[in-house]
């Protein structure tokens, strides 16, 4: 911490004063309550799994046998995305039918999970493209960007982004706050804008259009680095001009390893099939079934 | 890891005031991570202090098991109005980071 000295006092002091006051209480729990809590590793499981210190891994699996979580997960992630080289183009082009369907079954093998370029004769103008970070979205009237952070951390890492001066394509994730739910939270903490606009057939029939795309899920992959992420449609856009395709939530960005930097990188994009309809809003967990497969 | 506290605790008031600071990205996370462990360890110490030595053996294991409404069957009954207890231990912490942040402030470069 030697470089924030003396330019910083108020971040050095509160540095050295928060320190040895989180040491203090970590202590003081285990030595007045946990000393004689004869669980090993469970006990660990309360001390060190501490909130915003380790929240935003990649994707881990569960149950993963020999391998610890994290090696499976990183295997799985290094997998995909080495099985994807040879099969993206060098530039963000539209993919070919022939070449969608080999990454869907890619995907399918590699995360478990059934992705479709198309539903009920709708298909996005492309399934690979840039995609940009986006701001928060007002969930419900009154909202702000600090009733976003579901801890400091959760703060620090997206409070930063900002929040959309306009609703998102849908208007309002929930009427008041009083109609705001764990679920619609999700909704607005892992979407992405995507182009419905440029559908082939959304010009003819904008009602229907609207109704199949609003909160559908849809399966966002970094091919470079493999890291997944389901996420749900719930805004329009970029505009053609940006050279952008899609947009992706301060959250869908971090778990896509797109947060930092230029905040863009080229992206798959599938809808989800019905069969994996289930699975949650977030970043990908393969599941114990999935894993013992592996 | 459950955050089982999340609808009764909230740190609004002091992201709010650390926003206002000038600090870096990686200052920010820093900051923030260490008021997310204090609460977290703050929040267990005004938990486990009304437990005996077998029920915090319980209160370990259900914690492990992220089984929300199961884990605050076993506190409510345990301990008569958890939820004011961690409340107010949380208060009194918010409080003395509050009192932390406004030293800071009064802190001048050199």
């Amino acid at each position: 911490m030697k470089q924030f000295k003396k330019k910083k006092p108020h971040f050095e002091f509160l540095h050295k004063k928060w320190t040895a006051r989180r040491n203090g209480v970590v202590e003081g729990v285990l030595d007045k309550h946990l000393r004689h809590v004869a669980l090993g590793g469970l006990g660990g499981l309360v001390l060190f799994g501490t909130p915003g210190l380790n929240h935003h891994q990649p994707i881990q699996i569960t149950n993963a046998g020999n391998q610890t979580n994290i090696e499976m997960a990183m295997s799985k992630n290094a997998l995909l995305a080495a099985e994807l080289v040879d099969k993206m183009p060098t530039d963000t082009r539209k993919l070919t039918e022939a070449e969608d369907t080999k990454i869907i079954q890619l995907i399918a093998k590699d995360l478990g999970i059934k992705v479709k370029s198309e539903i009920d004769n709708k298909r996005l103008n492309r399934t690979f493209g840039l995609i940009g970070g986006e701001q928060h979205l007002y969930r419900y009237p009154g909202d702000a960007v600090f009733e976003h952070a579901k801890d400091a951390s959760d703060w620090a890492m997206y409070g930063g982004a900002g929040i959309a001066p306009g609703l998102g394509a849908w208007g309002y994730f929930a009427s008041s706050k009083g109609a705001f739910t764990p679920e619609v939270e999700q909704r607005e903490r892992y979407y992405i804008a995507v182009q419905t606009f440029l559908s082939p057939g959304f010009s003819e029939r904008v009602a229907e259009y609207r109704d199949f795309y609003k909160y559908r899920k849809m399966l966002v992959v970094n091919p470079k680095t493999g890291q997944a992420v389901v996420a749900d449609i719930a805004d329009a856009g970029p505009s053609e001009y940006t050279g952008k395709h899609l947009g992706g939530s301060p959250e869908v960005m971090q778990e896509l390893g797109l947060a930092t930097g230029p905040r863009k990188g080229a992206v798959l994009y599938y809808f989800l099939d019905d069969s994996s309809k289930d699975i949650p809003l977030g970043p990908v967990h393969i599941n114990e079934e999935l894993a013992q497969k592996i | 890891m459950i955050k089982f506290y999340s609808h009764i605790v909230t740190v609004q008031s002091l992201i709010i005031e650390l926003d206002q600071m000038d600090l870096s990205d990686k200052e920010k996370l820093h900051l923030a991570n260490l008021l997310d462990s204090t609460f977290h360890h703050t929040i267990l110490d005004a938990i486990l202090r009304e437990l005996n030595e077998e029920d915090k053996t319980i209160f370990v294991k259900l914690h492990a098991e992220n089984d929300s409404k199961k884990f605050w069957e076993f506190l409510n009954k345990k301990v008569d109005n958890i939820e004011d207890k961690i409340k107010s231990a949380a208060a009194q912490l918010t409080k003395e980071l509050h009192k932390d942040i406004k030293e800071a402030k009064g802190l001048k470069k050199v």
